[in-house]
């Protein structure tokens, strides 16, 4: 302490471990809150554009695959989740699909969304509960093998939990089964 | 230094803020771990009814602020008890 700059340096490297120590204190802390899991529907309205595609490259090389672009409504309540160590949740919709014979199995992603705490200035709504009405998927379902007529798909909702302090961690909040059409249309 | 030179404006400016008397050292070294630590112990308790630990960490950057503009440079009130110095003897001893 004979010194200024000795004076400050004290002063800041213990106040930066108080906030450590406090920092663990709040994820710690936040184990004690809810931490349940949310209710989740969702409801395929519609599977559009379901088509056989086709694609030429420069070199001359042709690809074709399947696409469809689905319609949803969803309805959530993410009040379960909600503590004091929560900054924002990631919400993603995921369709899953499984061709026994030929033995694959694919995952993709068509529809995700950013969902800020309800108390912070720049979220989008003011409650803890997500009503999506005939919502389009951003993203198409896409497949090479061309096996998506009269197939079996299964929508997985999941969410990701992103935490001020502490670990992000992924789950999965419900299952949803559908039959694609038989023909393209 | 050798002897009839003095100090520049900036040197003798570090040179203020940078003494401290000894029992000053003493009390900046107790309070300034008081305070930081009350302010974040009650701050933490506020921020958890309040539900928003943001509160915490600003006031305790702003306590430890306070602190190093308070506490750090030496100013007047850190320099009453001033040991008593001797006086210096430029002259060469034989």
């Amino acid at each position: 302490m004979y010194s200024i700059t000795a004076r400050f340096n004290q002063i800041v490297f213990f106040t930066s471990w108080t906030l450590v120590i406090l920092s663990l204190l709040n994820q710690g802390t936040a184990y004690f809150f809810k931490t349940g899991k949310p209710t989740v529907d969702l409801k395929i309205l519609s599977a559009d554009k379901f088509q056989h595609y086709k694609a030429t490259y420069y070199n001359g090389g042709v690809t074709d695959w399947d696409q469809v672009t689905f319609k949803f409504s969803l309805e959530a309540d993410f009040e379960p989740v909600y503590n004091w160590n929560l900054k924002q949740l990631f919400l993603y919709v995921n369709v899953h699909h499984e061709h026994q014979q030929k033995g694959y199995e694919s995952d993709c992603v068509i529809y995700d969304k950013i969902i800020s705490r309800p108390d912070d200035p720049s979220s989008w709504s003011t409650s803890s509960k997500l009503v999506l009405k005939n919502q389009r998927a951003e993203y198409p379902l896409k497949d090479i093998h061309k096996q998506l007529r009269n197939a079996t798909v299964n929508f997985e909702v999941w969410i990701e939990v992103m935490p001020y302090v502490g670990y992000i961690r992924r789950e999965k909040l419900g299952d949803f089964e559908y039959k694609m059409p038989q023909q393209y249309n | 230094m050798a002897e009839g030179q003095s100090d520049t404006f900036w040197k003798s400016l570090y040179i203020y803020f940078n003494e401290m008397d000894f029992e000053s050292q003493l009390f900046v070294k107790k309070i300034y771990k008081i305070i930081i630590l009350t302010v974040a112990i009650i701050s933490f308790i506020i921020a958890f009814f309040l539900e928003r630990f943001s509160v915490c960490v600003y006031s305790t950057i702003g306590a430890s602020v306070l602190c190093i503009l308070v506490l750090a440079p030496a100013w007047p009130m850190w320099k009453k008890n001033q040991p008593n110095w001797q006086q210096a003897n430029w002259q060469k001893q034989k």
